[in-house]
């Protein structure tokens, strides 16, 4: 839709169904090009960022209509840059953000022009046109879609300056051409990530890219030990995967569909494993 | 007859379960079909444009990919029947957005958003999966409004994320380079969507949004490997270009209308901008000048309405008129076209499925005369467009997309 808006939709939502919810309008400070959101629970706040003014939007948890974001990180202290992802770390109280070759760490309630709690950046790190990212603040790893090399870029949270990642997954086994999105299960130190097949864009083939499950020690070119793929799930292009612990479901974000999908997450584990 | 009745309960059971077992096969492996899905079948109209000569109206889909066109005078409750539709991957319609239409060569131009935002021309007869006529890289993402110059043979397009407006040939093609480039701190571009080049006049107006950065040089260019990434075909062990940490420049501005002359070109400021409380613009997204009578035309989603503005006018100032209120039928209207000919003026109303036709001089909560729907009355409009991310509100059971 041409409208910069966060449309909220019902969990059993299915179909050709309207949001519930929409947040959208001049005071939101919304571009069109808000290509992650994260939703923190604890303090029942919205995240997204708005790389077209540098800027990361927080709103109230229950926003709708035209409604003004609660705070704002903006200004040329923040160095945010093509900050296109973000992920929230609700236990320490940071936001993450990748940039093209860097990854910044600011302070949840962080308001106007503010600078980095730490900065992950320098030729050891390896970071290339970042794209997306996780961080798990229980066994202390963030995790970034790197376009090269080709991978997964694992890093110790606390990590800061031009420090090497802990791991690198990366290689032709992994199936790894574009990691976007991420989410993670800390309980079983999994790391979904949402991979776009080279060249889906114009073939619009279905069952090539798909949705694959690391483990957080996994290192060097390894494959997926599940994954969601196939011309049955209905993937194109799949952008960003959010869980549902409770119901043990995965929605998974597509950009070619315009679509999301809930999948059964047992199922997935009962599917075929490394 | 035990043996008989053993074979019939066979082939019956695998009648049966067979399909049964089938779909319990499918979800069990990673090839599992959703439980289910939010997805719009329905094309929801993006821009619009209109030969009255030719008696056509394009509509850009950005949902299914898709450039349609429709009788300009088609009178249907339901849903249209389109004259054509192009789409498929041979076409590359993408995540279409500004249409142009030329009625002397019966071509239509079409340009791609955030993904390859290349530049599409096609006949007025193409239909179907087929490639275009002439395809132009005017940029590495996001080109949004195009607009074409007869007069003087050029095509216009504003590119989003770099705040650019570049002017090309009309026959242009491939990776040819613009004529000339509107873009830097003065020109006051911020988002840039919807451009009209008026020949007559010699100038150029642009609708612009709120947000600003400074671009850099490789975010401008269509052949980095940032944009053959944003294509998804890039060779991603080509070595691409470093960016170092730099203070950030990001900032919000108003919305505006900013007016360049024709030939306005580089870091050139605005001849006139409208902007301002008064103004009442929000979200503007198309904008068409109505040289016959002097109008600027404003398709202003942030509010619901259609607003018209002298073609002078400049600074603080409120519109002539507008198009507002539930009689009209207008919800977030992105596209919009006066056909001056016909006396009227159209606008796209994408979470309705909807072009809306209303009289040029309309004012007020107004009923459309006409209404082309991509899908039946009141169907839902998920509104999914160009998706990136997705959270889940635990508390609530909602799922959050933004656009």
């Amino acid at each position: 839709m041409a409208n910069p808006r966060i449309a909220i939709f019902a969990r059993l939502a299915n179909g050709n169904v309207a949001p519930v919810r929409v947040i959208e309008g001049g005071h939101t400070r919304l571009s069109r090009t808000s290509h992650a959101i994260a939703f923190d629970e604890k303090n029942d706040e919205i995240l997204v960022p708005n790389p077209l003014a540098e800027a990361v939007l927080v709103f109230r948890g229950n926003a709708s209509g035209d409604e003004a974001p609660i705070r704002t990180i903006q200004g040329p202290h923040t160095f945010l840059q093509d900050n296109d992802e973000l992920a929230l770390d609700s236990v320490h109280d940071e936001i993450i953000v990748p940039t093209r070759q860097a990854v910044l760490v600011f302070s949840r309630t962080a308001n106007g022009d503010v600078a980095p709690l730490r900065i992950i950046a320098g030729p050891k790190t390896r970071l290339n046109r970042a794209r997306g990212v996780a961080v798990d603040p229980v066994n202390n790893i963030i995790a970034i879609g790197n376009s090269d090399p080709q991978g997964i870029l694992i890093f110790n949270r606390t990590d800061e300056g031009d420090v090497p990642p802990r791991s690198i997954i990366s290689g032709p086994k992994t199936g790894i051409y574009a990691p976007k999105g991420f989410t993670i299960i800390p309980e079983r130190k999994e790391l979904i990530a949402t991979i776009e097949a080279r060249g889906v864009q114009v073939s619009r083939n279905l069952g090539e890219s798909f949705v694959g499950i690391w483990n957080y020690t996994d290192n060097g070119d390894i494959p997926p030990k599940a994954t969601i793929k196939g011309e049955t799930t209905m993937l194109i292009a799949p952008r960003g995967a959010a869980l549902d612990f409770k119901h043990q479901e995965i929605f998974v974000i597509d950009k070619i569909q315009n679509a999301f999908f809930a999948y059964s997450w047992e199922k997935i584990l009962q599917g075929p494993q490394r | 007859m035990r043996i008989r009745f053993r074979k019939i309960f066979l082939v019956s059971l695998f009648v049966v379960a067979g399909p049964a077992g089938l779909v319990l096969f499918s979800q069990l492996g990673s090839d599992q079909a959703p439980l289910r899905q939010v997805r719009d079948r329905f094309p929801v109209f993006t821009d619009v444009a209109v030969d009255p000569d030719s008696n056509i109206v394009a509509v850009t889909d950005e949902n299914l990919f898709s450039l349609r066109t429709y009788d300009r005078d088609l009178v249907s409750g339901d849903v249209a029947d389109p004259r054509t539709v192009i789409t498929g991957n041979k076409s590359r319609v993408d995540f279409v957005c500004g249409v142009a239409l030329d009625p002397t060569n019966k071509e239509i131009y079409t340009v791609n958003n955030d993904t390859a935002a290349d530049m599409l021309v096609f006949k007025y007869d193409a239909t179907g999966n087929v490639p275009a006529s002439r395809t132009l890289s005017p940029a590495a993402v996001s080109t949004w409004g195009v607009a074409l110059d007869l007069t003087n043979n050029e095509v216009g397009v504003t590119v989003e994320s770099i705040n650019k407006v570049a002017i090309y040939r009309r026959l242009a093609q491939g990776d040819e380079k613009p004529l000339r480039v509107i873009q830097g701190p003065a020109t006051g571009l911020a988002d840039p969507h919807g451009i009209f080049i008026d020949a007559q006049n010699n100038e150029i107006f642009v609708a612009n949004h709120d947000s600003y950065h400074d671009a850099v040089s490789s975010e401008d260019n269509p052949n980095t490997v940032q944009a053959q990434l944003a294509r998804g075909i890039a060779n991603l062990s080509v070595p691409a270009e470093r960016r170092e940490l730099r203070s950030s420049n990001g900032k919000f501005v108003e919305p505006s209308m900013t007016v360049y002359a024709r030939t306005a070109q580089n870091n050139a400021a605005p001849v006139r901008s409208i902007h301002g409380p008064r103004t009442g613009l929000s979200l503007p997204m198309k904008v068409f000048v109505d040289t016959a009578h002097n109008e600027i035309f404003v398709a202003n989603s942030g509010s619901n309405s259609i607003l018209v503005f002298d073609r002078t006018a400049n600074g603080d100032v409120a519109p002539i008129r507008k198009i507002e209120g539930p009689a009209t039928k207008l919800r977030k209207p992105v596209g919009l076209f006066v056909d001056v000919k016909n006396d009227e003026v159209w606008a796209t109303s994408p979470e309705l499925h909807t072009a809306t036709v209303y009289r040029r001089t309309a004012q007020g909560n107004v009923a459309p005369v006409r209404i082309l729907r991509g899908a039946p009355d009141e169907t839902p409009a998920p509104g999914i467009g160009n998706p990136g991310g997705i959270a889940y509100d635990p508390t609530r059971e909602q799922l959050l997309v933004p656009n």
